[in-house]
């Protein structure tokens, strides 16, 4: 009986092991937090949310901090001692630097996402979600993908195009650049793609529209300056009404409300990044950190003051008497915005107040504390959308547009400083956006006075570089317009002041070194030429 | 012979009488052989004797003495009765540490003589009173082939354990299996949280739940067909630890326990207020900006804060255990209590652990034996801030004008001007006593068998295994607002934040395997059929908030802000079944050969890639037991050379890689999905192959032992996460990967690692008084890429303290990570120069370099900077001129310990080195850049070169971190060879007839000191840099680590 029963267990034992030996499905472990190809994007609602993401995370080591830095510091705008973004304002960015780095991956991480729906939405989809919600799905994509190529084809010039990165993945170390004429070219097939696809009259979801593509394109042929085609399209978003100007085409509101969380996703909005502040770090608007002058303002132990605004800006204000645009972007010691630290009954800012040695601090995008906003701000992380594209832009693009096409530079020529127009049309827009800052109308524009509008526009939403750059004409590898516009900027310092309200400061007129012809792109990340040398090399074309 | 043991003692009951008996007699060894030079001693008198040639003594007994003591090198000491006896033959038996010792081969034991493949073995005795508080830190240099590299002196801190070279992309860590349990020694899910800085050690080392103390042996599986067993789990080698259990007898209260204090023994010679004022001055001319006004005369400043001192202290440590343990009628017992206290040498760390064992064994029928064994522990981990570009890096750059502490005891910051610039970086000491960080972690192993006999030879093991992890990591950032008095705070938070990260792992197994065993005539046989399942599951609850109204004291979730918490889940899992066997055989106990197969299927891999086989066969020929070896055997008394074949596989990689996921993240527009990661149907099991020779010998009847192995290992197909550029996948921007697509998991290419490794040990003298003994451990390993499968290179890149820079280059034909850059030719010196490079421009930053003495040009080269090598000689400086300069793998690596006991004192001595490689010294792109105002540097730094200062390789100050200066060069590596004074130990026994008295056993002190000095050429703080998160293309990339301390502690080993 001893030795039957030891034989009844261990006879029992193995039978256990072949009954559990074979089971599939015991070897099946899908990820249990996650969702997958085949069983996401199945219905309607899941194909309108594939595209949430490409609004925010990718974003968001290019918004940040290497955004600003290169688009208000290299202008002019702006400048910073800060030894992370220093080599920015004096143009000696290297392959090494960070922060290059940071937007080499930020932007190609929203290409590699745009391409992934792309790819994975059609054959994922079934025929049961409407066509129309999957074609504005993949237009969204495709708008993304261009506006990340736009940035970059203005950093690099020549990158390259990826459209299906799993077929150049097992090759990926010869992987060419393209020339920027054909990356022009296919950032132009895919809003043309968008505009298309996408659903109309939608941008105030803060999902684009196919108006978006219309506006972006325009934007796009203006740096093409194909003058025709930027006309065009900038009418076509006009005419179509859904756009406004906030302060003109909505009443009640004002320049400075463009900056305020409680306004995102206005009419004025055309394409902006939808950030959430309290996501943690990586999902939020990490821009106040760096802007604000204190933690006073922010109250979540950030606000650096890392960049401030140089003399040559607070003077191109004054000497155009723009107090509203200046008041919504700029601080002036003294000076009092009753939306920050409102508990306290309003910020001012301190007379010494000098983070940068230029007694002035950055206002845009700077949005207060998680009590000013009803929480939707936190550390490094605000709730405030990033304007890539706002309706005013079209304003100025259509009268550009329009003096472009008389005075005809031909694309790749310098803009010509002496043309002047009088067209009652580009007049009509021009104006309007002056008339909301409070300036009077002009009876006859020429680029010059268009660029210039255009900084006092957008100084610290990320343009004014890229205008400098297209100043001297579309590709073009001579900068001479714009190393002369540079080179007389005043962004020193100055000293510190003692008298009461310190202003009795001195300003030290630094010379600017300009930059080089070369210096107007960037070098191409040293990791990423490591990886694939041919980075490096001569473009070679697209093959579309 | 144990029946002829026995019989000494049953014949042993009248005592000797008289003056003085004469005694003679034979002393043999257990095989007959009779032993020359056996001392025999009468106990408790100075009388003694040595055996002749043929093995014969003769001596005189004084009155009233009744035990003979006969000792012998390699062998057991004796202690023999008198009784009425004049003729007492005596056979000796080997010691336990030689042949007859039994080492744990997987699901099962051999004999340590009959083992065919290459296994080391450990024992308690050495590494006792060694003051580490985890088990892969005690093993350092103490076994052949094993490299062992503390990632951190970081209490708690995870180890780099590489056995026979790195293997794999992924992970190279071995398997543990501790009595049974599988421990996987990578990082686990268990994550420490981020704290701030660029690149922090996030991960934990899965050994520190185990109480070193328990341990009886540690016997480490290196050659495949030693691991093939473990099949696919064995591809990085398997270390078996095998706990204490009861012996039979009386029961024994043991307790073990040390005090000490730990310091740090090295610190950098960084500039004083005086010198840093100098350079600011200097900076602030040569950027154009002007000098700051207390600078105005340096001559008055005073040395100013010494920022090194301020967060480095000295920190107790200490350990007790307690153990009980005994055996009786088939049943045996081993429990055991432990606690662990370690404060770090960094302001803010600290590590605690409690933990208990019960280990139980017990024969109840002839027929059936059952026991088991449970392991609870509990640890605190405390990290002031993270060490990667953490602490350690923001003391050495802080300001020396800045105070830690305000004259009210505040926390003090840099100074700020009236108009808001802060001039310096956060209080170090502010941050690492104000922060919350902590990982709370609690384990319960344990496993559970039965042996079922059912004739003599056939037997049925039956084994549940469980390991269970649950884990708290706990951040918070309290409100703050601190600066130097008179001034605006530097540095202000009104809103705290706290995450939270609750995790579990559990782990279970579940083995069956027969064995059988038959001896008949010369043959031996042994075999083993089984079959293995375990399953793993983790998962947790990450949750953050802020806005803590309530103040910085009570840290829990619920008191935040609502509208800002945070809550996310990961979770997965994976399981794997393998069917086993293996048959032993044995003929003559001359020639043995092994043969073992074993199957795996994992989850981890798609349907028709998930089952792996891995087959392992060794044949060992003792030699010295021929006939033709007969005439030498009293000098090479064994001999045994052996030779093995395996192979092991390795899935060690995420779960459904195979398949493409959609991960949601947080957007505006409430969840968005990402696409997670390219997949790859087609990813199957990594192979490693590996080949061993080697020899085990004895000689001079055991005075000198040791065994040689040379080995080579291939890793084929090995599985690594294809490293895809930026532009196809993304790429961390700004410290955030979280919309990055994970690249796809590849089999691609070959690595493979050929060395040689030997352990010899000396019984130098072994006199009645004094023994010295030495031991010495030699491993060597050439470690080289043999295929990347068409890839052309994998790059590793440090990305932290703004700057990204590929540092190493992993090429077909080197080893893996090796480093990679430009050279240096020299610093600019002469117009010549000048004129040279004007007309063969330097593009080392991505921008041709222009001549030009402003300094402020970003691609400016002037008198003062770096001259970098044409090393392909084409005229122009640029990428293609970036050449290997040099391997992070060492040489060989060694150790001595030299043990030396005189009367009831022992010493011992460890020395610990490795030989040849480099380090990156990453620390000093910032330390020595001279590239940014407020930062201090090293005092050497100051010594750049100006053209009245002709002979510095410092350059020049240049604005801006990644300048022409500084890119990656061999300026910033350096040598990695060292020889550290491991473990000096002083032991005092306390005579038996005294701790009688207290009733006790066996009663030692002894003083253990750690890490004493350290023989090295490298500047930063510690040549042991490991590698980064056991990353293997980031090894010996130093970004300001945390140095190991110097410790000395005082113990007792007491057993009642």
């Amino acid at each position: 009986m001893k030795k039957n029963f030891k034989y009844i267990i261990s006879m029992a034992a193995l039978a256990g092991i072949v009954a559990t030996g074979c089971k599939k499905d015991f070897f099946n472990r899908p990820p249990e937090n996650a969702s997958t190809v085949g069983t996401y994007y199945q219905t309607t609602a899941q194909v309108q949310a594939s595209t949430n993401a490409l609004y925010a995370a990718p974003w968001f080591g290019y918004n940040t901090k290497v955004s600003w830095a290169i688009s208000e510091m290299m202008s002019g705008n702006g400048r910073s001692y800060s030894s992370d973004v220093v080599n920015f304002g004096n143009f000696s960015v290297s392959n090494g630097n960070f922060e290059l780095s940071a937007a080499w991956n930020s932007l190609f991480t929203v290409i590699a996402q745009s391409n992934a729906l792309l790819n994975n939405l059609p054959t994922a989809v079934p025929s049961s979600v409407p066509q129309n919600v999957v074609n504005n799905a993949l237009g969204e994509a495709r708008l993304m993908r261009a506006t990340a190529y736009f940035y970059l084809v203005r950093l690099f010039g020549n990158v390259p195009l990826v459209e299906n990165p799993t077929a150049l993945a097992s090759n990926f170390e010869t992987v060419p650049t393209n020339p920027v004429t054909d990356v022009y070219k296919f950032i132009i097939r895919d809003l043309q793609f968008a505009e298309t696809n996408c659903t109309a009259n939608v941008a105030s979801t803060g999902h684009v529209s196919s108006g978006s593509a219309s506006a972006l394109l325009a934007k796009v042929y203006l740096y093409m300056q194909d003058y025709t085609n930027a006309r065009k399209q900038a009418e076509k978003v006009i005419n179509s009404g859904e756009f406004g100007l906030l302060g003109v085409d909505v009443s009640g509101k004002s320049y400075e409300d463009l900056f305020k969380i409680a306004n995102n996703n206005n009419r004025e909005s055309i394409i902006s990044l939808q950030w959430l502040a309290n996501a943690g770090y990586g999902f939020g608007n990490g821009m106040q950190a760096s802007l604000a002058y204190s933690s006073a303002i922010t109250q979540t132990g950030d606000g650096y003051g890392v960049l401030a605004p140089t003399f040559d800006l607070q003077d191109a204000y004054k000497a155009a008497g723009d107090t509203i645009r200046r008041h919504a972007c700029i601080m002036l010691p003294g000076e009092h915005y009753p939306e920050l630290d409102q508990a306290a009954g309003g910020y001012t800012l301190p007379y010494n107040a000098s983070s940068q040695g230029t007694h002035a601090q950055i206002k845009k995008y700077v949005c207060g504390s998680p009590a000013d906003n009803n929480g939707a701000s936190a550390f490094q992380s605000t709730g405030q959308n990033t304007y890539i594209m706002r309706y005013a832009d079209v304003y100025l693009i259509e009268a550009e547009a329009v003096l472009g096409e008389s005075a005809n530079p031909g694309a790749g020529h310098g803009l010509d400083t002496n043309a002047t127009t009088n067209d009652a049309t580009a007049l009509k827009y021009f104006n309007l956006v002056r008339q909301r800052a409070g300036l009077a109308s002009m009876t006859s524009i020429t680029f010059r006075d268009i660029i210039k509008e255009r900084r006092l526009e957008f100084a610290v939403e990320g343009d004014y570089w890229y205008d400098l750059t297209r100043l001297d004409g579309y590709n073009s590898s001579t900068h001479p317009v714009a190393i002369s516009i540079i080179s007389k900027q005043n962004r020193g310092d100055s000293s510190n002041g003692n008298a009461p309200y310190y202003q009795d400061f001195v300003r030290y007129n630094e010379p600017t070194t300009p930059p080089t012809d070369a210096q107007f792109l960037f070098p191409v990340p040293a990791t990423e030429a490591a990886a694939d040398p041919n980075l490096i090399k001569a473009p070679v074309p697209y093959k579309f | 012979m144990a029946l002829l043991f026995a019989s000494f003692f049953i014949c042993s009951s009248v005592m000797a009488q008289g003056t003085g008996t004469a005694i003679k007699g034979t002393v043999s060894d257990g095989k007959g052989v009779t032993l020359p030079g056996v001392t025999v001693t009468v106990k408790d008198s100075k009388v003694s004797a040595i055996t002749n040639v043929d093995g014969q003594y003769n001596i005189v007994v004084p009155q009233g003495k009744t035990m003979l003591v006969f000792s012998f090198i390699g062998m057991e000491k004796k202690e023999v009765v008198i009784g009425s006896r004049t003729t007492i033959n005596v056979s000796l038996s080997a010691t336990s540490t030689t042949l007859s010792d039994v080492v744990v081969i997987g699901y099962g034991q051999q004999k340590r003589g009959d083992i065919n493949g290459a296994i080391s073995s450990v024992s308690a005795k050495e590494i006792q009173d060694i003051p580490q508080p985890s088990v892969d830190q005690l093993i350092q240099g103490k076994v052949s082939g094993v490299t062992i590299t503390q990632n951190s002196g970081q209490p708690g801190a995870n180890v780099s354990v590489h056995l026979r070279g790195i293997t794999s992309f992924g992970s190279s860590e071995p398997l543990y299996v501790v009595d049974g349990v599988a421990i996987q020694g990578g990082a686990s899910g268990v994550q420490l949280t981020r704290t701030g800085g660029g690149q922090e050690e996030t991960s934990v080392s899965p050994l520190t739940s185990l109480n070193p103390n328990d341990i009886e042996s540690i016997d480490v599986l290196k050659d495949a067909s030693a691991t093939a067993i473990y099949g696919s789990r064995g591809a990085n080698g398997v270390i078996i630890i095998t706990t204490k259990r009861g012996k039979s007898g009386a029961g024994r209260i043991s307790y073990d326990g040390f005090y000490g204090i730990q310091q740090q023994g090295k610190f950098l010679d960084m500039m004083n207020l005086q010198q840093y004022a100098n350079l600011e001055n200097t900076l602030a001319d040569d950027f154009g900006i002007s000098r700051r006004l207390e600078f105005a005369n340096t001559s008055v400043l005073g040395p100013g804060t010494d920022w090194q001192k301020a967060i480095f202290r000295n920190a107790a440590e200490q350990s007790h255990t307690v153990s009980f343990s005994g055996g009786k009628d088939g049943t045996d017992y081993y429990v055991s209590g432990g606690y662990l206290n370690q404060d770090g040498t960094i302001l803010g760390y600290n590590f605690k652990r409690y933990n208990f064992r019960i280990n139980l064994n017990a024969q109840v029928k002839d027929w059936f034996k059952l026991g088991g064994n449970v392991n609870g522990s509990q640890s605190t981990e405390n990290i002031g801030l993270g060490n990667n570009t953490g602490i350690v890096y923001n003391a050495l750059l802080s300001a020396p004008d800045a105070a830690v502490y305000n004259a009210d005891g505040s926390f003090a910051g840099p100074a700020v001007t009236t108009g808001g610039l802060i001039l310096g970086g956060p209080n170090a000491v502010q941050q690492a006593l104000s922060l919350t960080n902590y990982l709370l972690r609690s384990n319960v192993q344990g496993s559970l068998y039965g042996n079922l006999n059912f004739t003599k030879d056939l037997s049925l093991h039956s084994e549940i295994d469980g390991n269970f992890d649950w884990s708290q990591a706990k951040t918070f950032q309290p409100t703050y607002s601190y600066g130097a008095t008179g001034l605006p705070a530097a540095y202000t938070n009104q809103t705290a934040r706290l995450s939270e990260y609750n995790a579990f792992d559990n782990y279970w197994s579940w083995v069956e395997h027969l064995n059988y065993n038959h001896t008949f005539g010369k043959h031996s046989i042994t075999a083993l059929a089984g079959h293995e399942v375990w399953e793993s599951t983790y998962g947790g609850i990450q949750a953050s908030n802020s806005g803590f109204t309530a103040g910085n004291t009570i840290q829990t979730l619920g008191l935040g802000t609502q509208s800002s918490d945070l809550v996310s889940e990961p979770k997965g899992s994976q399981v794997m079944e393998s069917w086993i066997g293996r048959v032993i055989y044995t003929f003559d106990n001359k020639y043995s050969i092994t043969a073992s197969d074993r199957s795996d299927r994992s989850s981890n891999f798609y349907y028709g890639h998930q089952t792996g086989y891995f087959p392992g066969v060794a044949v060992s020929w003792r030699l010295s037991e021929e006939p033709f070896m007969a005439k030498i055997k009293s000098i090479a008394d064994n001999i045994k050379i052996r030779v093995g074949y395996g192979t092991t596989g390795n899935s060690n990689i995420p779960g459904y890689t195979y398949g493409s996921a959609i991960s949601p993240v947080s957007t505006g527009f409430g969840t968005g999905f990402i696409f997670y990661n390219y997949n790859n149907p087609n990813i199957t099991w990594e192979t490693a192959i590996q080949k061993n020779a080697g020899i085990d010998f004895s000689l001079f009847n055991g005075r000198i032992s040791g065994s040689f192995d040379v080995y080579q290992k291939t890793s084929k197909d090995f599985l690594f996460q294809q490293p895809l550029p930026a532009f196809l996948a993304g790429g961390v921007a700004e410290y955030s990967g979280a919309a990055i697509i994970q690249p796809p998991y590849k089999n691609a290419g070959k690595i493979e690692n050929n060395g040689f490794e030997f352990s010899i040990n000396s019984h130098n003298i072994d006199s009645k008084d004094f023994k010295w003994n030495t031991t010495l451990v030699f491993s060597k390993y050439n470690n080289k890429v043999a295929s990347l499968n068409g890839y052309p290179s994998l790059i590793g890149s440090v990305n932290s303290s703004f700057i990204n820079l590929p540092v190493t280059n992993t090429v077909v034909g080197g080893p893996v990570g090796e480093f990679y850059g430009f050279k240096v030719q020299g610093i600019i010196k002469s117009t010549s120069q000048l004129q040279y490079l004007a007309a063969h421009p330097q593009n080392v930053t991505g921008t041709p370099s222009v001549v030009s003495s402003d300094r402020t040009l970003g691609n400016g080269v002037y008198l003062g900077d770096i001259q970098y090598q044409d090393t392909n000689h084409d005229g122009v400086v640029d990428t293609k001129d970036e050449v290997a300069l040099g391997n992070p793998n060492p040489d060989f690596t060694y150790s001595i310990t030299n043990y030396f006991s005189y009367k009831d004192f022992d010493l011992s001595i460890f020395l610990n080195g490795s030989y040849g490689g480099k380090i990156l010294n990453a620390l000093k792109f910032e330390t020595e850049g001279l590239s940014g105002l407020y930062q201090n540097q090293l005092a050497a730094a100051a010594n750049f070169w100006t053209p009245s200062n002709p002979n510095s390789n410092i350059p020049s100050p240049r604005g801006g971190l990644a300048n022409n200066n500084l890119v990656m060069s061999d300026r910033f590596l350096e040598s990695a060879s060292f020889l550290r004074i491991q473990n000096v130990r002083l032991g005092y026994n306390l005579p038996q007839r005294w701790a009688k008295y207290a009733k006790l056993n066996h009663l030692k002190v002894y003083v253990s000191g750690q890490n004493l000095y350290v023989f090295t050429k490298y500047s930063g703080l510690d040549p042991e840099v490991g590698s980064f998160n056991q990353n293997p293309t980031l090894m010996n990339v130093d970004n300001g680590r945390y140095p190991i301390p110097r410790t000395i502690v005082f113990g007792v080993n007491a057993e009642f």
